[in-house]
């Protein structure tokens, strides 16, 4: 699936699968808070104090991040991305492994911080890469064109 | 033969019909002589066989007699319910057989196939009447409680439940379930395609910054 025989992602089709995995990441971030929660107010207080908020942002920021790293890293593609046929893939045409996803997720986070200006690259960039390619030496395709993957050129 | 049966006596119209042929005269006497001979046989044969009556009504004979006419009925009723045995073995091999099945097939077949039962259909779907009929049937209150009463049976719950379980109609709904997700999936895919594009060439448009090629 390529327009004008594009065979990377453009940002409308990135931004959904992205909503996508964000909806997908906040329902197990929330569920398992759920059930702390439910354990913690069995045993005790549930009120937390400021380390503990910490702590807890911390947990949500290391799950969300863990979902992108585990599904880039092993399949090359969120739910989210399936959903939309997209696949993430690094200068080898595979999918990246596990540093480089941790490299691409942090670099989606300063992406998206500065009101998601992180992404504007991916509408002049000649291979649609956002911040997070550059960081990670990534490109995100159309999983549907078979041809796709053989024509992306590794990022320098 | 002149209507002799039809012959109305006491009126002046029969005698003068009747009266003209002496042909008839010597038929009615002939046919009374002989109804007189049966009479008279008759006569003679109870007088002859009065005295086997009296004596049959003695209670030996009596006795006899009806010991032996019990056997005779026994018989009777053996015989009669063999036979209807073998009857009904024989009417059921006959249903049975191959031979039978066929025929009826060939019959069935032959009077379905038939012009004048085609015709008839036709008709018959094609008169006024049938349809009059139908439509008062379908608007009677007899079809209605027939419905309610399907409805409420718990055999109507069973087919229910036996087709909502059936795996045909599982894999049927499962299916174009998937289908309709499939569809759905695919359709978002292009719009958002199509999103990538007008939004590059947008943005491309507004800082005149034509679209490299894309290898």
């Amino acid at each position: 699936m390529t327009v004008a025989g594009v065979p990377y992602a453009g940002i409308a089709t990135r931004a959904v699968a992205l909503a996508v995995d964000a909806v997908i990441a906040h329902v197990i971030v929330l569920s398992g808070g759920a059930v702390l929660a439910l354990v913690a107010s069995l045993v005790g207080d549930t009120t937390l104090d400021t380390a503990e908020q910490v702590l807890a942002g911390c947990a949500w920021a290391a799950t969300v991040a863990a979902y992108f790293v585990l599904f880039w890293s092993t399949a090359g593609q969120t739910p989210g991305m399936r959903l939309l046929g997209l696949r993430v893939v690094g200068p080898d045409g595979a999918h990246p492994r596990v540093f480089r996803s941790w490299v691409r997720v942090l670099g989606l986070g300063l992406a998206i911080v500065p009101l998601f200006a992180g992404f504007i690259p991916v509408l002049l960039d000649r291979r649609r890469r956002g911040l997070q390619d550059f960081l990670a030496g990534t490109v995100v395709v159309y999983e549907l064109q078979p041809e796709a993957a053989g024509d992306v050129q590794p990022s320098s | 033969m002149p209507p002799l049966l039809a012959r109305p006596r006491g009126t002046g119209d029969a005698v003068a019909v009747t009266t003209e042929d002496p042909q008839d005269d010597a038929l009615d006497v002939a046919i009374g002589v002989a109804v007189a001979g049966v009479r008279v046989g008759a006569a003679a044969g109870r007088v002859a066989l009065l005295p086997a009556r009296v004596a049959l009504r003695t209670p030996v004979l009596d006795h006899l007699l009806r010991r032996a006419a019990e056997d005779l009925a026994a018989d009777g009723r053996r015989v009669q319910a063999g036979a209807r045995a073998r009857m009904e073995r024989s009417a059921r091999e006959l249903l049975a057989s191959p031979e039978f099945e066929l025929a009826v097939d060939r019959a069935v077949g032959a009077l379905l196939d038939h012009e004048l039962t085609e015709r008839a259909v036709r008709r018959a779907l094609a008169s006024p009447g049938l349809e009059r009929l139908v439509v008062e049937v379908l608007d009677s209150r007899f079809v209605d409680g027939m419905t309610e009463r399907v409805l409420d049976s718990p055999e109507m719950d069973r087919v229910v439940e036996h087709i909502a379980t059936s795996p045909q109609v599982v894999d049927a709904i499962s299916r174009h379930t998937q289908t309709l997700a499939e569809e759905m999936v695919a359709d978002v895919r292009r719009r958002t395609v199509n999103a990538d594009e007008f939004a590059e060439r947008a943005v491309r448009g507004w800082l005149r910054r034509p679209r490299p090629s894309p290898s």
